[in-house]
């Protein structure tokens, strides 16, 4: 029995290091310049493949999972604190504020790719949605951001149903180019739409307000000054922790088995009930919907939205984060999120370079480790073996 | 009636360029079944190549001084789509050679991400290169005719295409290899059991569509007289429209689907009101009920899919 | 009891009739459906199935015309099948796809898997539990082994799940396509048993059966359907469908 208890023990404490040391690498990254983060990164990742050749990973696998609840309340109090560990240093915050924004569309994302396999390269049209709807909504009828989010998710959701409407009939090749042909239609309807504000996009976004406090001012607590960026940056974390369990919980649901099935072989999927349009079509308008609301979150943010926020190469960098992370792994698409974010927004400083290398990075994590920093896992439900009543299920709730 | 006809030719013009891209992506999918995403970047670059040539080297000018000037700028051309030919080449070894019997996704990205590479090193490492450049004038720009204002310049993109697709349609018909690019086409596993070197023939598919997508990339040049260091996205993505409107993996079909594109957008620009901004929307949706409704592209076969 | 009848099912193949006009009936029973190869047999499960829609003729399920429905409302409808090259989801666990067999009993909607209600828990641990007290029927090993991937899993075995899947959902009509398929001499034996004891557990599930070995087809069928081009050309018990003549030319070879 103490054998037991202690073994519990180390396992909860293994979880508690694992999860503290990704808040820690996700740090070091975020604040150190490009090269450090590169070797961070590379770092992170030699970890990984060494621990699935000696097989060690699988322990940590199962002692996160396992101990998922204190996994999260230390990568909660992580980023609580992240504000004062910065110490208010705005840029960084914004970036992070990026990731979080990002990490959510990702999430929904990859409902599409990951979970059913249908290619998607048009999240930024969905992203583009959310954002526009709000804030037309905020600038021209003076609705309230909060209403906005809310109507963003909605139309983001309905256009998410009719770009989907494609992957019903066709898939693969087809499949892409068409939902690139939308992409690419959906950035020229908005650079040739005057009334959304065409080339010029829609200056003059007001931010959020909560009982006559604006996020745009400054917080203090406890005498300090944290910038405005404090604010969003708890709102997006809170819509991310949210859009997570979410996800995981559809992930552990019916749901995401269907769509795991379609995923693997569509006859099978049909013959064992599962209606294949309106799952697809869930996979889409739900992803959508994500996209939708971190748009809206997006354009309060940052108080300008133009069409460039929502073109192609904004779709493709979100399948690269999904990519990145590890298809149909929650955590593994938070983590690819935060870290391309992190690297994109470091290479800034190389201006002309930026794109190049973004398009190198791509090319050899392709090349490198295809199936993502943290590769699909298999889907575990929590049973404890009973011998006197057979078997006895518990189902927990998902977390990230 | 003379604009009508004038706009056909335009037409006709510019999809012949969208045809040779769609081309290259039709040539690549039948041997190799992996959409070549970066066949628009390709072209563009032997366009940069080309007015490399001219402008920094004076290729040109020095040729000129032996050869009339036809011949020069033929001999500049076929540098220009040999050099393509070969980056083609190496672009195959680098970023699809390691995603063969691997997720269709993964070639597609790491394509497009080549794509958005030598954009970058165009716009970073050519003189200038982020701005517009002058495309020299290699054909003839005079006026064939006054009706309809056609120029030697239009007939001679149009030929040109017309010579390189019979070119390429003897080359696949009646050279031993062109017939094995076709076999591969049909059946990989059986061309490969009756003999046939796959990864000899996958080689020289990608030198041959990388030569006809570096012609194509001289011919839009000259088209519109200027080239930008990211007019391949857009032009690939034309390209790739072409080829699946005309059933992807079928050459012929890629022609067809090029002008079917190409009259769409002039056709919508010049005769919509206000329909010029729309142009590509409506080649896109054009694209997109295509596919939807008819994926085995205008000139394919309905398969029936084996359970 | 008439469970399913097809009144001159026919499907057409760009002019070649796969299946030709078959009346076809089951009731409480186990129906060998035996013919050549190429005669029709698959097809007119997947006719059955919904995964072809006929070209005429009607099918009739518990007394409700079913002709033309997708595969997932006649999954849902109660006809369960196998396929003939073992289809599971190689890439998802034993578990999963035993709980992808009970997809269409469930009823969590999509906002339900968000929010989660007891009633959703309930729903998932009572699918888990059915799909080990199915399970246990085949192989008590597999449960031990539900978080395997089926890609670690042996052919009998991934052959017994996909059996478990097709009945886990309780279906009043299953349908198996050469289930003893690539099973050697001994786990055919094996397999034979299995079928029986669906039958024995359950006498609501009717099946029909599409088999090569005779030994088998004799063994556990009530009653055998003989198919040649796409025709029906004998029906009745094993014994005396063996001995017709036109049977004989047709299949055994004369």
């Amino acid at each position: 029995m103490i054998n037991k208890a202690g073994a519990q023990l180390s396992r909860s404490l293994m979880a508690i290091a694992v999860s503290l040391g990704i808040c820690l690498i996700l740090y070091i990254a975020l604040v150190s310049p490009l090269p450090i983060t590169l070797l961070v990164l590379a770092i992170f990742l030699g970890l990984i493949v060494m621990g699935e050749r000696s097989g060690g990973i699988e322990k940590i696998y199962a002692a996160m999972e396992e101990h998922k609840g204190e996994a999260l309340v230390v990568a909660g109090i992580f980023a609580l604190l992240l504000p004062l560990l910065v110490s208010g240093n705005n840029y960084l915050l914004h970036v992070v504020v990026m990731g979080g924004i990002y990490s959510i569309i990702a999430l929904g994302l990859n409902f599409q790719l990951g979970s059913t396999g249908m290619v998607n390269f048009a999240p930024a049209a969905f992203y583009g949605t959310g954002a526009y709807t709000s804030a037309v909504l905020a600038v021209k009828f003076g609705i309230s951001p909060w209403v906005g989010i809310l109507c963003g998710l909605f139309m983001a959701a309905l256009l998410g149903i009719v770009f989907g409407f494609p992957a019903l009939k066709t898939r693969g090749y087809y499949l892409s180019l068409v939902t690139i042909a939308l992409q690419v239609i959906f950035t020229l309807m908005i650079i040739n739409t005057d009334w959304l504000g065409g080339p010029n996009g829609i200056p003059g976004i007001p931010g959020y307000e909560i009982f006559g406090f604006s996020f745009r001012r400054p917080l203090e607590i406890l005498g300090m000054r944290l910038p405005y960026q404090t604010n969003y940056f708890y709102l997006v974390f809170l819509l991310l922790s949210l859009a997570a369990l979410a996800a995981s919980r559809l992930y552990n649901s019916r749901i995401g088995l269907a769509w795991n099935a379609i995923e693997q072989d569509e006859i099978v999927a049909a013959t064992q009930g599962i209606n294949l349009t309106k799952i697809k079509l869930l996979a889409f308008s739900i992803g959508a919907a994500f996209a939708g609301v971190a748009g809206a979150l997006y354009a309060h943010y940052t108080s300008f939205i133009g069409n460039e926020d929502f073109d192609f190469n904004k779709s493709l960098v979100l399948i690269c984060m999904v990519l990145l992370g590890g298809m149909d792994n929650v955590a593994g698409v938070i983590l690819g999120s935060l870290l391309l974010t992190i690297i994109d927004e470091k290479l800034r400083d190389f201006a002309d370079y930026r794109m190049l290398m973004y398009a190198l990075i791509l090319i050899i994590i392709l090349i490198a480790r295809p199936q993502g920093l943290l590769p699909k896992r298999n889907r575990k439900y929590q049973i404890k073996q009973d011998n006197n009543e057979g078997y006895n299920v518990t189902v927990t709730a998902g977390g990230k | 009636m003379s604009l009508v006809l004038s706009q056909a030719i335009n037409a006709i013009m510019l999809g012949c360029t969208y045809s040779l891209v769609g081309i290259g992506f039709s040539l690549f999918f039948g041997v190799m079944d992996i959409v070549v995403f970066c066949a628009g970047d390709v072209a563009i670059f032997a366009a940069f190549s080309i007015t490399a040539l001219v402008s920094i080297v004076g290729l040109y000018a020095a040729l000129n001084l032996a050869l009339p000037p036809f011949l020069s700028t033929v001999l500049i051309v076929i540098a220009g789509a040999s050099l393509t030919g070969v980056l083609m080449l190496a672009l195959y070894r680098l970023v699809i050679k390691p995603f063969e019997n691997k997720s269709a996704l993964m070639p597609l990205l790491s394509t497009i991400a080549s794509g958005v590479a030598l954009r970058e090193l165009i716009g970073i490492f050519y003189p200038q290169g982020r701005n517009p450049q002058t495309f020299p004038q290699l054909l003839p720009g005079g006026a064939l005719s006054d009706f309809a204002m056609i120029s030697w310049r239009n007939l001679i993109i149009i030929v040109a295409t017309l010579l390189l697709v019979a070119l390429l349609y003897l080359f696949v018909n009646k050279t031993k290899i062109g017939l094995s690019i076709q076999a591969v086409s049909q059946n990989r596993e059986a061309a490969i059991m009756v003999g046939i070197n796959w990864q000899q023939v996958v080689l020289i598919t990608f030198l041959l569509g990388g030569f006809i997508l570096g012609i194509g990339g001289f011919l839009v040049a000259s088209y519109y007289d200027v080239v930008r260091f990211d007019m391949g996205s857009m032009y690939g993505l034309k390209g790739f429209c072409a080829a699946v409107v005309g059933g992807l993996g079928n050459v012929y079909g890629a022609i067809v689907g090029g002008l079917l594109i190409a009259f769409i957008e002039v056709f919508v620009s010049a005769f919509v009101p206000g329909g010029t901004a729309y142009a590509s929307v409506a080649a896109f949706l054009m694209v997109v009920l295509f596919i939807l409704f008819k994926p085995e592209g205008v000139i394919g076969e309905k398969t029936i899919e084996k359970v | 009891m008439e469970v399913l009848r097809t009144e001159a099912l026919t499907i057409n193949f760009g002019g070649l009739k796969a299946v030709d006009g078959v009346d076809f009936i089951i009731g409480d029973e186990i129906v060998g459906l035996i013919g050549p190869n190429g005669s029709g047999k698959t097809t007119f499960l997947n006719l059955v199935s919904g995964i072809y829609k006929p070209t005429s003729g009607k099918i009739i399920f518990q007394q409700e015309d079913i002709t033309g429905a997708g595969p997932d409302a006649i999954r849902s409808k109660g006809i369960a099948r196998t396929f003939q090259t073992n289809r599971l989801c190689l890439h998802l666990t034993v578990l999963d796809n035993m709980l992808l067999g009970l997809y269409s009993q469930q009823k969590t909607a999509w906002w339900q898997a968000i929010f989660r209600p007891a009633y959703s828990r309930a729903e998932i641990k009572a699918g888990i539990e059915k799909c080990f007290h199915i399970l246990a029927h085949f192989n008590e090993e597999l449960i031990k082994r539900c978080y395997d991937p089926v890609t670690t899993i042996p052919l009998i075995d991934r052959r017994r799940i996909e059996i478990a899947r097709a009945i886990v959902g309780e279906p009043r009509l299953l349908l198996l396509d050469e289930p003893t398929a690539g099973l050697n001499a001994e786990e055919t034996m094996q397999m034979i048993r299995d079928i029986g004891k669906i039958r024995e557990d359950n006498r609501k599930i009717s099946i029909i059966i599409i088999e090569h070995d005779m030994a088998v087809i004799a063994r556990i069928t009530d009653r055998v359907v003989v198919l040649n081009a796409g025709k029906k050309i004998a029906e009745g018990l094993f014994s005396e469908v063996s001995k017709d003549e036109q049977v004989r030319t047709a299949y055994l070879g004369g």
